[in-house]
């Protein structure tokens, strides 16, 4: 259901407020906390899925990573199980560094 | 502005190109100098003592053509660059690509230059807007240079523009930049310079540029093929999720972080305004940005936020939005004090999206991750 309420003389979207909650919520589950510590994230089951890297990983952060940031990050025991290839996304001009592993 | 995420400069060192787009914003500047040495020198200090060593500073090369500029111009750019090193400057090229030699990709290469270009969607769609001074397609020249750009390595993304001519084919755009790999951003057509006297045949209503956004947006997120990011949405799911906003066009107060520099040095808003004497904030040649943001005129800019302006301030997007773009609101009448001339259409497409994720958290959470972390910087509606 759609509500709005007023706050401080500005509209408060009750449905975005909802998903930033949940958003929190989600944050705190494992799978989403380890992730979210020091850098980032991950666009990998999603792109992996279709076949972007098939079966690969993709990795983004605000700063560049050293290998051992993302062997931090993925769990992954060793260098020797990356193959990893810089990327980055031109689009945002350049905040974002992206790393494909696969 | 209390908190500045970065510094992005659009830098014009020329209002010249080789093209003649049907919805060019620039075109019309009655004389087009080249910007000297000196004043590539002079923006390299005044940047860098403003921002210091912790704020990133981003130089978009833009015109015109940035490429008129030849080679060299931009192999001293590099030379400047590692001059600052020590800084975080990235040097960023939004080209049309048609002029991009091999030269230029070493000097690409070796400097480490991003490079973005603008592509319309396939060739009979492209070539419809998009053509050379001498009436030529160019779609060919494009994607050429962008093959030789990916073969050494260089990713390319691309800014489509939305206009009357190209709306009704989203699938054939989609699919296009999908099968070609290429991230995509779409902006809807600025009816400023030519495309202001082209608005017969360039301009959209803003509820044609909702109803098509959602079209391509629907393509793109439920596809299970999707290769590629696509812009605004992924701005726009970060604007959601998060209680930040990422693009320069839903930014609080962007002009305190988005400048544009003339050839010959001065500042204004932002690229669409750049040349646009009502908007001239100050000359880099005289100034540091510290004094151009004290300037009436940057004052008269950070006033148009939400609060201000009474259509936003009863806006439930308000938040997400921040009364979208200047460039784009000074399009009805020259008020910088109203919302986005898109605002229909973006509020249509800023509630679709809501809708749509607001019950699939989880997925989108695999794939805005980083936007989770901190605010990022993305410019592509300010050039």
């Amino acid at each position: 259901m759609k509500q709005m309420a007023q706050r401080g003389g500005r509209v408060e979207n009750e449905q975005i407020k909802a998903i930033r909650e949940e958003v929190e919520r989600l944050l705190r589950e494992p799978e989403f906390e380890k992730m979210s510590k020091t850098f980032v994230h991950t666009l990998s089951q999603r792109l992996g899925r279709k076949g972007f890297r098939e079966g690969g990983l993709v990795l983004e952060s605000r700063a560049p990573l050293s290998l051992r940031d993302v062997l931090d990050a993925t769990g992954l025991a060793s260098p020797k199980d990356l193959v990893a290839q810089w990327e980055d996304t031109p689009y945002s001009y350049g905040n974002i560094y992206t790393y494909s592993f696969w | 502005m209390e908190d500045r995420s970065y510094l992005a400069i659009i830098v014009k060192p020329t209002y010249d190109c080789n093209m003649s787009c049907e919805y060019c914003s620039v075109e019309g500047h009655p004389t087009s100098p080249r910007m000297s040495r000196a004043t590539v020198d002079k923006l390299f200090e005044r940047v860098t003592d403003f921002c210091g060593t912790d704020i990133p500073i981003y130089l978009i090369w833009h015109g015109g053509e940035p490429l008129l500029m030849g080679p060299d111009f931009y192999r001293h750019i590099g030379e400047k660059t590692r001059e600052y090193r020590g800084f975080n400057i990235v040097n960023a090229l939004q080209t049309n690509a048609t002029l991009l030699s091999d030269e230029f990709i070493d000097v690409i290469v070796e400097h480490n230059f991003r490079v973005s270009t603008s592509i319309d969607g396939p060739a009979e769609i492209h070539n419809r807007s998009r053509r050379d001074r001498f009436g030529k397609p160019t779609f060919e020249r494009t994607m050429g240079a962008v093959a030789r750009l990916k073969a050494r390595g260089i990713p390319v993304g691309a800014i489509a523009v939305l206009t009357k001519s190209n709306k009704d084919y989203m699938p054939e755009i989609y699919g296009f930049f999908n099968e070609a790999q290429i991230h995509l951003r779409i902006n809807p057509v600025q009816l400023h310079g030519k495309a202001a006297s082209n608005r017969e045949d360039v301009a959209i209503t803003p509820k044609e540029y909702g109803r098509e956004m959602i079209k391509i947006f629907d393509m793109w997120y439920h596809d299970p093929d999707a290769r590629i990011m696509v812009d605004p949405f992924r701005v726009i799911i970060g604007n959601i999720i998060t209680d930040s906003t990422y693009s320069c066009d839903f930014r609080r107060q962007c002009h305190a972080e988005v400048m544009s520099v003339s050839p010959a040095g001065g500042v204004y808003p932002c690229g669409q305004f750049n040349g646009n004497e009502d908007y001239y904030l100050g000359d880099i040649r005289e100034q540091g940005f510290d004094e151009i943001l004290d300037s009436p005129g940057m004052a008269r800019l950070l006033q148009r936020v939400p609060e201000n302006i009474a259509a936003c301030r009863a806006c439930r997007y308000a938040e997400i939005c921040n009364c979208g773009c200047t460039a784009s609101a000074v399009c009805r009448n020259g008020d910088i004090m109203q919302p986005d001339f898109y605002c229909a259409g973006r509020r249509m497409l800023f509630q679709h999206i809501i809708d749509t994720i607001q019950d699939n958290l989880h997925k989108v959470m695999q794939f805005e991750k980083p936007l989770l972390q901190a605010p990022g910087v993305d410019v592509s509606a300010a050039v």
